[in-house]
């Protein structure tokens, strides 16, 4: 169904060079960093290593393994970043959601109230008073709470989700995924489906009803 | 009977009795609770651009000094010009950071064309490489490259003929405006593309499906379908940009200044950093970000007005 014609392949092959050149660029530094650590110390000082490594020998790393308390920053750090990671994506991910949300009280008020603490910037001093005053100070949570609310996340979320099509939250409604807690809602979802109104359904089912009988 | 179907038509919850627009307030308030802690409270450190502050004496001990900070912003024409060169630069900066913003745009559309699996997981890993690490570590990579002696470059350059000696290309401060902005570049475009590569996998398949049906090819699917679909992020992160004008942050610019490129890399963070923190003038800090702070949120509310005259949308 698909014709390939000349000028889709001249696209296909400039655009793969052009991102082949473009990750050569980002990947090479990283590359050519890697191969001075693994080579002989006083070749690569003296600036000798250029391509390839030369007089390859791991001690540098070894040496780095030896540094004390590296292995408890390191797991405070891997810590943080899962437990601090999944409450972020909870945290604004739900928040971000409830503010798709147009019945919500004072909805824009309280969006804007996030979204400008991005551009709040009170220096370290105040900061570390506030968490001096929550107990915060040499204790885990300071990493954790304060990153729950992400602003750009939140916008991010709110973003994404008014970009679907509402009618599949509508639908997924009517499949029973949320359930109708509001039953304003329900009428008018119901009213959209059956085409009246859920009281008019029965008073007509019950005339039915009572005429079968 | 379903009790649902009783035709109640009150938006109240059954059981608690508070209506859907609070209750909806209520499962934010959590949030919007560490938000008021962590974003407003420290916000009270504003009060110390007013005082002549020593850090480590109490506040009510402190010497006020109304508005000194504020007006020593421009309150000599030595200081004026120094400013003035330090604006140029941050605008300079900014302009040049959202005109590139459209590069992750780009960069997303056509990645996805890629149908090649493992090529395009591999560009879209080792791209995201240099994102995950700091200004300082760019910089040594940016020394081990560029360095006078010993620099990869400068040796390819002159094995391959193009110069006769080595060239200082860290210190000369010429197109240093350029060189960050492709710095920029390097850094953050593979990981600037993520999000609009997400949200080109959100877009519905059936719309290019419908267009390749009524005859549309490649270019023109990635014209009408792709970008539009991108759009959105595009102008939330736009937007945000916008705000962020005179915010540059100063690590990058910190790692690269140096006495001969000073006077053109010097952006308003940096040079808050270097009048402020190395003479140790607190107050006088965060005088300049508390002026930050009201200008940044001040673009942010133009910018999504004209964003409402313009796309008829607003963002924020």
């Amino acid at each position: 169904m698909h014709k390939t014609g000349w000028g889709d392949k001249v696209f296909s092959t400039v655009n793969y060079i052009g991102f082949g050149i473009f990750t050569l660029l980002c990947a090479f530094p990283f590359y050519y960093l890697f191969i001075q650590t693994i080579s002989d110390n006083s070749l690569s000082a003296s600036g000798a290593i250029t391509w390839l490594p030369k007089g390859i020998h791991f001690n540098n790393y070894v040496e780095v393994l030896k540094v004390k308390g590296l292995s408890t920053a390191a797991l405070v750090s891997v810590g943080r970043t899962v437990i601090g990671t999944i409450l972020t994506v909870f945290g604004s991910a739900f928040l971000g959601y409830l503010f798709t949300k147009r019945k919500m009280a004072g909805r824009v008020f309280w969006y804007r109230f996030v979204v400008i603490t991005m551009y709040f910037n009170a220096s370290i001093i105040p900061w570390f008073i506030i968490m001096m005053n929550l107990g915060m100070v040499n204790n885990y949570l300071a990493y954790i709470l304060p990153a729950i609310v992400s602003p750009f996340y939140v916008i991010l979320v709110k973003t994404f989700v008014e970009s679907l099509p509402e009618a599949l939250e509508e639908s997924a409604e009517i499949d029973g995924a949320i359930g109708f807690d509001d039953n304003k809602h329900f009428s008018r979802t119901f009213r959209e489906r059956v085409g009246m109104y859920p009281t008019e359904y029965r008073t007509i089912h019950q005339v039915i009803e009572v005429n079968a009988e | 009977m379903n009790p649902a179907l009783q035709g109640e038509t009150k938006p109240q919850n059954v059981k608690t009795g508070i209506s859907q627009k609070y209750r909806l307030l209520l499962y934010a308030s959590p949030f919007l609770l560490l938000i008021l802690v962590f974003g407003y409270f420290p916000l009270y450190g504003w009060t110390y651009a007013f005082y002549n502050y020593k850090p480590g004496i109490p506040l009510s001990s402190e010497q006020f000094v109304g508005f000194k900070w504020f007006l020593s912003i421009i309150n000599n024409p030595y200081q004026f010009e120094e400013i003035k060169r330090v604006m140029t630069n941050t605008f300079a900066m900014s302009l040049l950071g959202i005109a590139t913003s459209i590069l992750p745009v780009i960069f997303a559309i056509f990645l996805v064309e890629i149908k090649t699996n493992w090529y395009k997981k591999l560009v879209q890993t080792l791209t995201t490489l240099p994102n995950f690490i700091s200004w300082v570590l760019v910089y040594a990579i940016a020394f081990m490259l560029f360095s006078y002696d010993n620099g990869l470059i400068n040796k390819i350059m002159i094995g391959l003929g193009f110069q006769d000696g080595n060239i200082n290309y860290l210190a000369s401060g010429e197109y240093i405006w350029l060189k960050m902005t492709l710095w920029n570049v390097w850094k953050g475009l593979g990981w600037g593309a993520i999000l609009y590569i997400a949200a080109i996998m959100g877009i519905d398949q059936e719309l290019y499906d419908a267009a390749k049906v009524d005859g549309a090819g490649r270019v023109r699917l990635m014209w009408h379908i792709t970008l539009p679909g991108v759009m959105p992020t595009f102008f939330v992160l736009l937007l945000l940009s916008i705000a962020n004008f005179i915010n540059n942050g100063m690590e990058q610019y910190f790692v690269f200044q140096n006495a001969l490129n000073k006077d053109s890399i010097e952006v308003l963070d940096l040079y808050v950093y270097n009048t402020s923190m190395v003479g140790n003038n607190f107050s006088f800090a965060t005088a300049v970000s508390m002026l930050k702070s009201v200008v940044s949120v001040v673009l942010l509310f133009v910018a999504n007005q004209c964003s409402k005259w313009v796309r008829g949308e607003t963002i924020i």
